[in-house]
């Protein structure tokens, strides 16, 4: 999950190097959180908040192979 | 904010010196672009005079950024599926391609809309690399062709029933990629015109008889 959320965040902005994806580990959710820098925040969560949508629905889409929920965050 | 320019040359001590200077210049990283080297750098006969290393950076193309991420992101989901370059587009405003195999089921997801995400970040990640603005369309072994049928079939059922009756008649909630292939159907229909109505998750078309 982890690995998957930081390739996308790595590949949506201007600094790939400032990207930092952390996960914690539940019984029945994972939660991600991304940190990007300041600049990049648009490019992670797009005009309405479609890219990070789009990026929660690939998520959910891996987790629920493992019968998990997940919750993915933009850190600022 | 890195330049928007579709190439940059630098020149440094060694290609890789060279390419990190020109990668820097459009903010971009070494699989984003392709590389060509203008000159060899080397130290002349006597070993007196070093000759730098010059190298020109150019970003890829759309579809082959776009390729390039779909081929990665299927290795990091652990899935077979092969990307293809889609037909082109006579109207030159889109840049088609094609997921195919085995698990392409996993790719489409419940109303596509797995396809819709994958389509969506491909689209924004090829686009900051080509600066290609045309819009990325995604197929998944005949899905979108199918759905296009489907509410073409709709979009003329739904014209006769209003043609009848004389009444508007809502239909469901779409994105805008599926709204966009009723009101196109609709135009090609005498006599009923259609619009969009609402918001967000709610829009949707209403078809009615032409004034």
């Amino acid at each position: 999950m982890h690995e998957l959320v930081e390739f996308l965040a790595k590949s949506l902005v201007d600094h790939p190097e400032e990207v930092r994806v952390t996960q914690v580990d539940g019984e029945t959710a994972v939660i991600v959180e991304i940190r990007v820098a300041p600049d990049d925040t648009g490019r992670v969560i797009g005009r309405q908040g479609r890219i990070i949508a789009a990026i929660r629905v690939l998520a959910r889409a891996v987790a629920v192979r493992q019968g998990k929920r997940v919750v993915v965050e933009v850190v600022e | 904010m890195p330049n928007q320019s579709l190439e940059a040359e630098a020149s440094g001590r060694s290609v890789d010196e060279a390419c990190a200077d020109a990668l820097r210049q459009l903010g971009l990283s070494r699989d984003e672009v392709q590389v060509e080297i203008l000159e060899e750098g080397g130290r002349s006969w006597l070993g007196l005079s070093v000759r730098p290393t010059r190298v020109r950076v150019r970003r890829l193309s759309k579809a082959v950024a776009a390729r390039q991420f779909l081929e990665n992101l299927a290795s990091r989901m652990g899935s077979s599926v092969t990307v293809v370059l889609g037909p082109a587009d006579p109207e030159d405003e889109l840049v088609r391609l094609c997921l195919t195999g085995d698990d392409s089921g996993r790719w489409i997801g419940r109303h596509g809309q797995t396809l819709d995400a994958v389509e969506r970040l491909c689209d924004a990640v090829a686009t900051r690399v080509s600066l290609d603005r045309r819009r990325l369309e995604l197929e998944c072994d005949g899905y979108r062709l199918r759905q296009r049928q489907l509410l073409e079939a709709l979009a003329r059922r739904t014209a006769e029933t209003v043609l009848r009756t004389g009444r508007p008649t809502s239909l469901e909630p779409m994105t805008s990629a599926e709204r966009r292939i009723i009101h196109v159907t609709v135009k090609g229909i005498p006599g009923v015109a259609s619009a969009s109505e609402g918001d967000g998750n709610h829009r949707h078309v209403v078809i009615t008889p032409a004034k």
